[in-house]
């Protein structure tokens, strides 16, 4: 059966961003009439039994994070959209909201209607500036339509949408560090309890959700909770962007439904067309950086939460890293720690040191210094640092080390045993720059 | 209590905490880092990490709710390896990072090459001092902490040394002692300074003070404690400490033996007295002295000289909240507590600058801010608090009265009293009502330089935010009308309802560590021990002591001083107390020392008042060398304990004094000790009955505790107002001060206190904080500045009517365009030569709050 | 100056703290566009939560001056009602504010994982030659500096490289070379590798 694209279908269009196109083909902005003449409650109750989870990361199913946030208390209440697109190999909600920014700005009207909120904030990284451009005039255009500001359809509803820039920190993609850098700090997480949704935005009830989760909401309200349920397997449903990048032929967004495998999504030809050059697949990270790899045996999974978790990964962002075989599997954990060591908020212990040990070890050994006990220190430090972490960041910087180490070892004994990088890839540097602080 | 399982063994702990709460309960080991009572829970270190059955991931216990049935693992090998693998890198780190060395403070040395980024430092100087000086910066492997300014001497910083008491690894470290080694022994005392009366730990080592800490469950302090407290201890073991009794002969000092001492001294008191009688001898005692060093000095006076003469440095702070608190509600005391600082809906701070003068309960006022409590603050200067307040009133200074009585207008004409309150606890509402008919706020604004809607709003602000409190320092007392300003403030309490509720009272902030207990020792002319009256007293002292007391009035301060002019009064004993620096008008107290026959001065040093007048010098012991109580400004009786042997031949202020009337040939003077002192104090005493010194050793208990089981009293006037079940509204009308600005005198001089100097500077002086804040200054705002070709530093000549005196100026634009603000504690600069004769009335304290001057280039 | 004569201690003389304190820099207040724009942005919060525009605060400043001296971050401070000191610890925590002079055009070059996987360790060497510059230098004209940045979410046009806030997408390495001269000769204007751009 083929899939229809919801999201994504009007993004090759050149005016599919605009507000007009937005109204004339994609129903714009009736899920949020719809909503608006329900009760609050009803649209967390269908968000709920539509089964929809979050597209941050993490899963979690969103009904329940809405109904989380408190509702008897004088204070206001507020929506904060996560648009800091981090995560190593992710870029989906880059297009949405470059191509499709309506159906965010319907989803957070509807989602602050749901939860009580007046304002939305969306907090975008810094480095999608000419996004934020893009964001902002459609935001601009919603107000002057009447969809968002005071008394929104006539419905006596008041909503505005804000867009906050960041400046650069992977760690504001969590959800409280995200809060602390909305509200000027730097961006380093809380400890929890309190949870966002009893004390976030200025210690205030908050919902924090990804771009593709709210862009959800306003489909669910118009097509109905069982719409979006039966787009794909049991308690994954509704669309699903991957993006797909690597060594493949044609990296870029894709939309479907979490029934696809991802051998479809690697090697489909509507999808990104099998391996560049045809060379072997070799492992995909199929959730961006933070989750473990996975091998050729795996591809037959369905990218779905739950399929990938039982595969042995996670589908995390939504990221596939494909790479094929002239990959070393050590210098790809030493890319990756590079980059969490550069990212770590420096808060808690394991992760400011460890992520810096871990990096150094991998550097040792990636050089061909490295000796048999750097090993097991490699794998007492990620030991030692997954799970025990103030936020996720540290589960997230050992995954790399672990999974690398789990599926082939035998690279890292090749290291230590001749003395160099048993795969020096053509496209590396003849001298690669190693940056700041060692 | 919560029941729960701690490494498969049974426990029950009190629930409500963490579970690391629970775990240090249980007396099970488990290390931490960042983990500090005093502060949020961070979960930083991660060290304190455990496993709790049904919970997916090891969880910090600081940062972990506890619960109850939880089953708690603390150690496995899992946890053991963890916590080692986090020590090992922490400690592998100092080899390859560059770190900040920062020794530019005189009191703290840092070395962040030790640092393991717990952030106690940077949480304990945000959340418990409120000055924000150290700050993270950086990210990751990066992360450094650093102070706000160029170096830790340039920042904010206000020594009070609170990141270093947290510092679990030396990256901070107190620079005093270090010499000398750690501490070997801890002695729990009471700070010698301020009235807030925080506790401390005085660590010594080969009789030499070297360290001192704050103490976490002290209830005043909190684990908190300022730059004075903390660091300013080396006065103890200064050069010029006098340590032998000294006779003045032809000029010239002469060291003798402590009897000879004591022979002279009977002798030219007796002399004296034989020839002018008793009334012509005085004693003045000192607020820094314990309660029994006072009690044996005013019966000293009143049982072997035979005179009420005797007075102590209340006279010249905080007599006049004694007497409006003692006329209208019937005792002489603070209403409340420090804890109504936290308990308060609304903090009104008038006249008073805590975060200097009295920096802990400072702090705890700038927390509670922060915190969300409304703060007012009435004060001529924009002081630090005012920052933090919702109002901050600029009244023009000696118009405090005019204010509060507009405030209280608004009170009742916008019906916000408290109408259950007046109706059952007050009375003469009627006649106050038509007194302040005539004070609406615009005619106050006209003399109080503040505008009619800001003092309407204070008033708005504290009559509707209840439970409010308020605290009031030298700026409503230092006044000639300073009872009336404190008895305005107490008409706002009253009329509020305000008095006898938790979060609510009116709470004068004492100067020094024992002005509550001097003067409630009876160390007045007025009153005896327990602040009874002499004439109610009478009976049951004359009983006590054995003798008849003496029928004349006693002198107060300026009246001895006056009596010395016209020679009525010949002799005058001093304890610990620089009458010539402190007392306004210097000049005129210079000459009324000079008059006198006989000065007895019993101090450490040789102040300026011995150096130039005293006959005898006796020299005492500090207050880390003896034992005794203190009473701090919230009627808490706490534990002073000696720490140190006295220093050479001194001797404690009690001992001197009983010893003194011993060779008098006086008897009841035979005490075994202080407790002895102590215990006679509570014979007499009905409100201290209950505080034995074994109960004080367990902690310090709040006065009036009247039997052995009786917890102390938080609250005063709960029930009904010690004066009766009513309290009286009375008029206060306003009266001028006769300082106001003129021609020939453009500018107001305040006089105050700093944060790095105490007083006299007798002890400060003598202590690294001269570095920190080395010089009087004279703050002039700004336009005035530029107006009179003032610059900053320039030396400038302060000329009043009575004298004159030379500092270097500082431009400060906290201070109000025809003001200036000066500190006296230098001797080279003696301001209070320029300080005038204004009195309050009820109680002679002296106006140093406002005298008119004009300025000169020097 | 001591307070008595026979004070014990001499004066003091302690040595400077080795904290590297950011550079002072000339007088610095928005211009009266900026200001504006400060304005209008600080309106998006609640009235008592003004440091939620630092961010935007401190770009207004980068914008304006290029980096941001300590008196930009005073200037932002007063803006945003907080002290220096604090701005100073939010400038020291993201990546893309700098506080030290950068050429009119800096190169972010992606290092992370996708981009690494089509060459993006020699974009980098390629610049690297091309400028004469390492990582993190600015090369001699002033125009250019070389700074490696972590993913940059536009792993499906990898090899990519952020030029102040513009994408040069698919930027292999042998058109590096090219690409710097066209800017050398061009500016802005040689900015067409972004795919807005070519969808235009």
């Amino acid at each position: 059966m083929a899939y229809e694209p919801v999201l994504t279908k009007h993004c090759a269009a050149r005016d599919g961003y605009t507000l007009d196109f937005y109204v004339k083909n994609q129903r714009g902005y009736e899920g949020l009439r719809k909503a608006l003449a329900l009760q609050p409650n009803d649209i967390i109750e269908q968000v709920k039994a539509s089964g929809l989870r979050g597209r941050g990361g993490a899963g979690f199913p969103t009904g329940m994070k809405w109904q989380f946030v408190l509702k008897d208390t004088p204070k206001p209440k507020y929506i904060c959209c996560n648009a800091d697109e981090s995560e190593p190999g992710t870029f989906k909600d880059h297009v949405l909201m470059e191509r499709n920014p309506h159906l965010l700005i319907e989803g957070c009207a509807i989602s602050c209607y749901a939860i009580g909120a007046k304002v939305a904030y969306i907090y975008i990284r810094g480095e999608f500036y000419h996004v934020q451009e893009v964001l902002e005039a459609e935001i601009e255009k919603a107000y002057k339509a009447g969809f968002l500001g005071r008394n929104i359809l006539g419905s006596g509803f008041d909503c505005d949408v804000f867009v906050h820039r960041g400046a650069g920190a992977y760690e504001a993609g969590e959800e409280t560090a995200l809060i602390e850098s909305l509200e000027g700090k730097r961006a380093q997480p809380r400890i929890k309890p309190p949870f966002p949704a009893v004390a976030g935005l200025y210690q205030c009830p908050t919902a924090v959700n990804n771009v593709e989760t709210l862009c959800n909401v306003p489909l669910i309200v118009l097509n109905g909770p069982e719409w979006f349920a039966s787009l794909g397997p049991e308690k994954n449903g509704g669309p699903k962007l991957f993006c797909i990048s690597g060594h493949v032929k044609r990296p870029g967004v894709y939309e479907t439904s979490m029934h696809t495998t991802l051998r479809e999504l690697v090697f489909g030809e509507q999808f990104a067309g099998g391996m560049i050059d045809e060379r072997p697949f070799k492992a995909i990270i199929p959730g961006g950086s933070s989750v473990p790899l996975l091998l050729e045996q795996d591809l037959d999974t369905p990218a779905s939460f739950d399929h990938i978790q039982k595969a042995g990964s996670l589908l995390g962002s939504a990221g596939l890293i494909v790479m094929n075989d002239s990959v070393c599997a050590v210098w790809l954990a030493m890319n990756l720690l590079h980059f969490y060591r550069h990212e770590s908020c420096g808060k808690c212990t394991p992760c400011r040191e460890g992520t810096d040990w871990l990096f150094k070890l991998l550097l040792r050994l990636e050089s061909g210094d490295g000796q048999p006990k750097d090993l097991d220190l490699l794998f007492g430090v990620s030991t030692n640092i997954v799970g025990k972490t103030l936020c996720a960041f540290g589960d997230a910087a050992a995954t790399p080390v672990l999974s690398t180490m789990k599926l082939f070892r035998g690279e890292y004994e090749a290291h230590v045993r001749e003395g160099r990088c048993t795969l020096p890839a053509p496209w590396r540097a003849a001298h690669p720059v190693v940056a700041a602080h060692q | 209590m919560a029941r729960v399982t701690i490494d498969g063994r049974p426990y029950e702990v009190p629930d409500g905490g963490s579970v690391l709460g629970a775990v240090r309960a249980a007396r099970v080991r488990l290390p931490t880092l960042c983990h500090d009572p005093r502060l949020a829970p961070s979960g930083v270190c991660r060290l304190c990490l455990v496993r709790i059955a049904g919970v997916a991931r090891a969880v910090t216990a600081c940062t972990t709710p506890l619960a109850d049935g939880m089953d708690i693992v603390t150690a496995s090998p899992e946890l053991a390896a963890a916590r080692r693998g986090i020590l090992r890198m922490l400690a592998a780190r100092r080899r390859s990072r560059a770190a900040l060395i920062d020794e530019s403070h005189p009191y703290i040395r840092v070395d962040m090459s030790r640092c393991v980024d717990c952030y106690r430092c940077v949480q304990i100087c945000d959340e418990v001092q409120g000055q924000f000086v150290w700050h993270v910066r950086g990210r990751g492997l990066d992360t450094r902490i650093e102070p706000d300014g160029a170096s830790l001497r340039e920042s904010a910083c206000v020594s009070c040394g609170a990141c270093v008491d947290t510092c679990p690894t030396g990256a901070l470290e107190d620079r005093l002692g270090a010499a000398h080694g750690a501490p070997d022994t801890w002695t729990r005392t009471v700070c010698p300074y301020c009235g807030v009366g925080c506790e401390l730990d005085a660590g010594t080592r080969d009789g030499r003070l070297v360290a001192v800490r704050p103490v976490i469950d002290s209830p005043v302090s909190r684990g908190h404690l300022c730059v004075k407290g903390r660091y300013a201890f080396d006065f103890v073991a200064a050069g010029d400490r006098v340590t032998e009794p000294m006779v003045r002969g032809r000029g010239a000092w002469r060291t003798v033996t402590w009897d000879e001492a004591y022979a002279v001294v009977a002798a030219r008191l007796g002399d004296v007295i034989r020839r002018h009688g008793a009334d012509a001898a005085a004693v003045l005692t000192s607020a820094r002295a314990t309660n029994e060093d006072n009690y044996v000095a005013q019966k000293f006076a009143r049982a072997v000289l035979g005179t009420h003469n005797v007075d102590c440095c209340a006279r010249v702070c905080h007599a006049p909240s004694a007497a409006a608190l003692r006329r209208v509600v019937g005792a002489g005391l603070a209403t409340g507590s420090f804890d109504d600082i936290e308990r308060a809906a609304t903090l009104l701070v008038c006249g008073a600058n805590p975060t200097e003068s009295h920096p802990v309960v400072g702090a705890r006022i700038k927390q509670a801010a922060r915190r969300g409590a409304r703060l007012i603050v009435i004060d001529p200067r924009r002081i630090e608090l005012a920052a933090y307040a919702d109002l901050h009133l600029a009244v023009r200074p000696g118009t405090n009265v005019a204010l509060l009585n507009a405030m209280a207008h608004v009170v009742l004409a916008e019906g916000l009293g408290d109408r259950a309150f007046l109706a059952a606890r007050t009375s003469g509402l009627e006649e106050f009502r038509r007194f302040l008919d005539a004070w609406p706020p615009s005619r106050a604004a006209e003399i109080c330089g503040v505008d009619a809607a800001s003092i309407r709003r204070a008033a708005v602000l504290y009559a509707t935010g209840a439970p409010a409190t308020s605290v009031h320092g030298l700026g409503v007392t230092e006044h000639v009308q300073g009872t009336d300003g404190v008895a305005a403030l107490i008409n706002l309490a009253l009329l509020t309802g305000n008095i006898g509720r938790p979060g609510s009272g009116v709470n004068p902030l004492r100067g020094q560590n024992n002005v509550q207990g001097a003067a409630h020792m009876g160390c007045d002319p007025g009153v005896l021990a327990g602040s009874v009256p002499v004439d109610q007293g009478r009976v049951a002292f004359e009983r006590q002591w054995g003798v008849a007391l003496p029928s004349a009035h006693g002198r107060t301060l300026p009246q001895m001083l006056d009596g010395a002019i016209d020679g009525s009064v010949r002799a005058l004993w001093i304890m610990g107390y620089d009458v010539l620096l402190s007392n306004p008008d210097a000049a005129a107290t210079a000459q009324a020392l000079a008059a006198l026959d006989v000065v007895v001065v019993q101090d450490l040093f040789l102040t300026e008042t011995a150096r130039d007048y005293a006959s005898v010098f006796l020299p005492a012991c500090s207050s880390f060398e003896k034992d005794g109580t203190f009473m701090n400004a919230e009627r808490r009786v706490q534990r002073v304990r000696a720490a140190l042997a006295p220093r050479g031949g001194s001797k404690a202020d009690w001992q001197i004094v009983c010893e003194a009337a011993r060779a008098m040939g006086a008897g009841g003077f035979d005490y075994a000790g202080p407790e002895a002192i102590w215990d006679e104090v509570r014979a007499l005493c009905a409100g201290a009955r209950g505080m034995t010194y074994a109960r004080l050793d367990r902690g310090g208990l709040q006065w009036p505790c009247p039997s052995l089981d009786h917890p102390g009293t938080a609250t005063l006037h709960a029930e009904t107002f010690a004066r009766g079940p009513r309290a009286v509204l009375e008029p206060v009308p306003y009266r001028e001060s006769s300082q106001t600005p003129s021609t020939e005198y453009p500018f107001q001089l305040i006089t105050g206190r700093t944060l790095y100097q105490f007083n006299a500077g007798t002890m400060t002086g003598r202590t690294r904080n001269a570095d920190l804040r080395p010089a009087d200054l004279l703050d002039i705002s700004p336009d005035d500045a530029a107006r009179v070709g003032v610059g900053e530093g320039d030396a400038v000549r302060v000329i009043s009517r009575h004298g004159t005196a030379v500092l270097g100026a500082h431009v400060d634009a906290t201070v109000a365009p025809g003001q200036l603000f000066a500190t006296f504690h230098q001797p080279a600069v003696r301001l209070n030569a320029v300080t005038g004769e204004g009195r309050d009335p009820v109680t002679g304290t002296p106006e140093y709050k406002v005298t008119a001057v004009r300025l000169e280039h020097a | 100056m001591s307070f008595h004569p026979k004070m014990e201690y001499a004066p003091a003389r302690f040595h400077k703290s080795a904290r590297t304190l950011p550079d002072p820099g000339g007088d610095f207040t928005y211009t009266a566009e900026n200001q504006a724009k400060f304005d209008a942005n600080v309106q998006r919060y609640p009235p008592d939560q003004r440091k939620s525009a630092i961010l935007y605060a401190l770009y207004l400043a980068q914008r304006q001056q290029g980096f941001l001296t300590r008196a930009a971050m005073a200037h932002v401070a007063g803006q945003i009602r907080c002290t220096t000191a604090d701005v100073e610890d939010v400038v020291s925590y993201y990546t893309m504010f700098y506080t030290k002079p950068v050429g009119t055009y800096v190169l972010n070059v992606c290092r992370t994982l996708s981009c690494a996987l089509l060459g993006a360790e020699r974009v980098t060497e390629a610049i690297s030659e091309k400028l004469g510059i390492k990582v993190g230098e600015t090369d001699a004209s002033g125009m250019f500096t070389l700074i490696e940045v972590e993913c940059l979410g536009a792993c499906d046009r990898a090899p990519v490289v952020m030029v102040n806030d513009d994408w040069e997408e698919r930027l292999a390495p042998e058109q590096v070379g090219e690409f710097i001269d066209h800017v050398r000769a061009k500016g802005r204007a040689a900015f067409t590798g972004c795919h807005l751009h070519k969808e235009k």
